[in-house]
């Protein structure tokens, strides 16, 4: 535990001083209320991007703040999944392809102090840019459109979030079995990307699936209520997280070498 | 040009406010840095041309030393 | 015994880096781990720091019966790479924390370290901006810091240049009171200058094992140049205790005999046969001629 809160703080400290924590959240922010400011300004953009004829008049219904935040998971799932999974390719490779890994593990640290102190600490970041960015939206979406209440838009952030829960426990999985960054994140985006189609094609196979959270948060924004397919969804999902953080803490006991 | 002034800059001074924040950081960050991969110059133009994704890719894949 | 390593070996999937070897660290010995490059004395010493996995073989630490002894060693790795964020002062901290030693006892060994390896002055700087020199310095302070029983350091001197070299050496010669030091290199100078105990690595095969005084003394069989006026070869001859004579001309011979005391015996004779010496020379065994005999035994 002691050697899990030292590993922890020193990542909190890494990621302040590399930015992530600040350049991560502007992104994720801007990726969000760009979603509400394209819908509101819509016919407009139409407007001047078209060459429309004089007098033309353009009817676009305007769509309601859920549907706005709806539109709004959907670029966090694709945008919002590759920026992620980006952002999380080097936190092992990179210590291990430097050498400096070698520093902390011939103290006596354990695998799953060192892999649960990353997961955690990367976790938070990708969390806290997540919500930083759901709730500016939100705000956003109240001032443009209608409000959706803050309950439910707590709820689909809450459902959402596994998403993230989950991606972070696979990048850093595929980060224990590859050195190469851009391999790390090709296979784990091709990953989490299968998962997701296969989870549109197969519906019936696939009730279980992380890809499916998506469309559960959409639903309780739409309909307002949370079904109980989204529990079990939820459910799955942290299992199958915490199968691939074991994974990974399997697969890094078996390193051979720490370090070059 | 009717258009450009039906536009709410109440709304979209945020926005612009976020993408300078941070290009500014990642200008400020790229100058610090002692070694970047591929000539500093070359990233500072990318960071001031390329809105949102300049950045992203400097912060991602741009420096030596700190992933 | 500190240590006691056996039948450690390595193999990879094509070759062996290292072959079983057995050795033993006695407790406040300086030991040398002496070999060219390529000679499995990385990948020794990274299994006896708990880095690598052994394909077999044992290591076992006095008084520890646990598989993990990495709180007892202090590691130095060839080619250190540090968290180039971090300034010195902080490095030593996340290090130091890491080992549980405890905290206000962490700071007094932060402060003696940084002084110890003269970095107090920059322990605020980025280790980004550090030199060699300097990263080599502070990989020896972190490897201390915990004041482990074993010291193990890879290559500590190699990649320095002569002040530097000196400099660590130095160092190392100021630790040998306090703790059991294990450290690598290529260069024979570097163990001769330092170390008591020498172990001699060649293509995964331990070569040596053995002090240094033991291994000057029994390779270093006693040869003498002669160069006589008339030839000397019949008296030679006649003479049981000379092992081996080396022509150079029938005037001039080299020759290796078992003890020194013969050495007299050997000019009397040579007086009482008529013979005239021109020249009389001991010539004794470099450590250099030594250990090129031992790698190519």
């Amino acid at each position: 535990m002691r050697n899990f809160i030292v590993l922890f703080k020193k990542e909190m400290k890494e990621s302040m001083r590399s930015g992530k924590w600040i350049w991560l959240p502007i992104v994720m922010m801007v990726i969000g209320i760009s979603q509400p400011l394209t819908s509101y300004y819509m016919p407009q953009i139409l407007e001047m991007a078209g060459n429309l004829p004089e007098g033309t008049v353009i009817e676009i219904p305007m769509p309601t703040g859920a549907e706005v935040l709806v539109g709004t998971m959907s670029q966090y799932g694709t945008i919002g999944t590759l920026l992620f999974v980006l952002a999380l390719m080097n936190v092992i490779s990179h210590e291990r392809q430097t050498g400096s890994l070698s520093f902390v593990m011939v103290r006596p640290v354990s695998a799953l102090q060192y892999i649960i102190s990353k997961y955690i600490s990367q976790l938070s970041i990708l969390l806290v840019a997540l919500a930083a960015s759901y709730l500016l939206t939100w705000y956003y979406t109240t001032i443009l459109f209608d409000q959706v209440p803050w309950h439910l838009m707590l709820a689909s952030l809450a459902i959402y979030s596994l998403w993230i829960i989950f991606l972070t426990a696979v990048t850093l999985f595929v980060g224990t079995l590859l050195r190469n960054s851009g391999g790390i994140a090709g296979v784990s985006v091709l990953f989490l990307g299968v998962i997701s189609i296969l989870t549109t094609l197969l519906p019936k196979y696939m009730e279980w699936s992380p890809g499916n959270l998506r469309q559960e948060a959409s639903k309780i924004l739409i309909e307002g209520e949370w079904g109980q397919s989204a529990s079990l969804v939820s459910l799955s999902t942290l299992a199958l997280s915490i199968l691939f953080l074991g994974l990974a803490v399997l697969v890094f006991k078996k390193f051979e070498r720490f370090g070059n | 040009m009717d258009t450009l002034f039906d536009v709410n800059w109440a709304l979209l001074t945020p926005l612009l406010v976020l993408q300078a924040i941070l290009m500014a950081f990642a200008l400020v960050n790229c100058a610090k840095q002692e070694e970047t991969n591929g000539p500093k110059w070359m990233w500072i133009l990318i960071i001031i041309i390329v809105n949102i994704v300049g950045p992203v890719i400097y912060f991602l894949i741009g420096r030596k030393n700190n992933g | 015994m500190l240590v006691t390593v056996n039948h450690l070996s390595k193999k990879y999937k094509k070759h062996t880096a290292v072959h079983p070897i057995s050795f033993s660290i006695g407790k406040g010995r300086c030991i040398a781990l002496l070999g060219p490059n390529g000679a499995g004395k990385t990948t020794t010493l990274q299994m006896l720091a708990g880095l690598l996995a052994p394909t077999a073989g044992t290591i076992a630490f006095a008084g520890n019966n646990q598989k993990d002894h990495r709180s007892q060693i202090g590691f130095l790795p060839q080619h250190p790479s540090f968290f180039n964020w971090m300034t010195a002062a902080e490095f030593l901290q996340f290090a130091g924390e890491l080992s549980h030693v405890p905290k206000k006892q962490l700071a007094v060994r932060m402060e003696e370290t940084l002084a110890f390896v003269r970095l107090e002055d920059v322990k605020n700087k980025k280790i980004g901006g550090f030199s060699g020199g300097m990263k080599q310095r502070l990989g020896l302070a972190q490897a201390l810091l915990h004041e482990p029983e074993l010291l193990i350091l890879d290559e500590p001197v190699s990649a320095l240049d002569p002040a530097g070299r000196r400099d660590v050496l130095q160092l190392i010669e100021q630790l040998k009171s306090k703790m059991t030091i294990l450290f690598s290199t290529h260069i024979l100078h570097d163990a001769e200058q330092v170390c008591e105990d020498i172990l001699m690595l060649k293509d995964g095969n331990l070569k040596w094992n053995g002090t240094l005084e033991a291994l000057k003394k029994e390779h270093d069989s006693l040869a003498i140049k002669l160069q006589t006026k008339e030839p000397i070869e019949d008296v030679l001859n006649e003479l049981d205790f000379i092992e081996a004579a080396e022509y150079i001309d029938p005037c001039t011979v080299k020759i290796r005999m078992e003890q020194h005391a013969h050495s007299n015996q050997l000019v009397q004779t040579l007086l009482k046969q008529g013979r005239t010496l021109i020249h009389f020379e001991l010539l004794q065994d470099s450590l250099e001629d030594v250990y090129m005999k031992v790698m190519e035994r």
